[in-house]
């Protein structure tokens, strides 16, 4: 699963530290998802999409 | 001594805290077993280990953690992953042990085989936590 992450942290000028806090994740768990080494759970991927004020898909994209 | 006390109680997380005060109280507990009971000495080596991880620990856990999230669900996951890698080679270590007994090539007793098991497990989980932090 690939994901945009990090352009849509880019765009809110937030480190990692402050999105993983903000997630209540550690930030390892978020430079993970950037490198596309750790899939979220559903539950994080949708706190994600609220936090950025889009949808899930605008934030993961599923490649089969 | 006041500003010391100050910041201790700013930098420490309350949950560490209370967890550094437990172990001091246990380690106290078994100073005083050894002091003014009559007592087995293996008590007061219990008491006395087991406060001295929960200072040191509840230290680490605060500098490293503070009040950030200890676990979050990548780490539960690869927690309960290595969890399971670990038991699969604790069971062919036992595997191993029994083969070994059984045809009398290295005769164990019931200490060593515990003390294996424990050690396989503690070793292995841990290094394939790492690992799977690493990958």
């Amino acid at each position: 699963m690939k994901n945009t992450l990090k352009v849509w942290r880019a765009k809110r000028d937030i480190t990692q530290e402050h999105l993983a806090d903000e997630m209540e994740v550690t930030r390892q768990t978020i430079n993970a998802i950037e490198r596309g080494k750790y899939d979220p759970s559903i539950k994080l991927a949708f706190r994600m999409s609220r936090y950025f004020e889009c949808s899930i898909e605008d934030i993961f994209l599923y490649e089969e | 001594m006041g500003i010391m006390r100050y910041n201790m109680s700013v930098n420490i997380p309350k949950k560490y805290r209370n967890r550094i005060f437990a172990g001091a109280l246990i380690l106290l507990a078994g100073i005083f077993v050894e002091f003014f009971m009559q007592f087995d000495q293996i008590i007061t080596i219990t008491l006395v280990t087991m406060g001295t991880v929960l200072i040191m620990f509840g230290i680490l856990y605060a500098f490293r953690y503070g009040e950030g999230p200890v676990q979050d669900e990548r780490s539960r996951k690869i927690g309960s992953i290595s969890l399971s890698y670990s038991w699969v080679i604790t069971f062919f270590v036992l595997t191993g042990i029994f083969w070994v007994n059984y045809f009398q090539i290295v005769l164990v007793d019931v200490n060593t085989v515990i003390a294996i098991v424990f050690f396989t497990m503690i070793i292995t989980a841990n290094l394939f936590k790492f690992w799977f932090r690493r990958k």
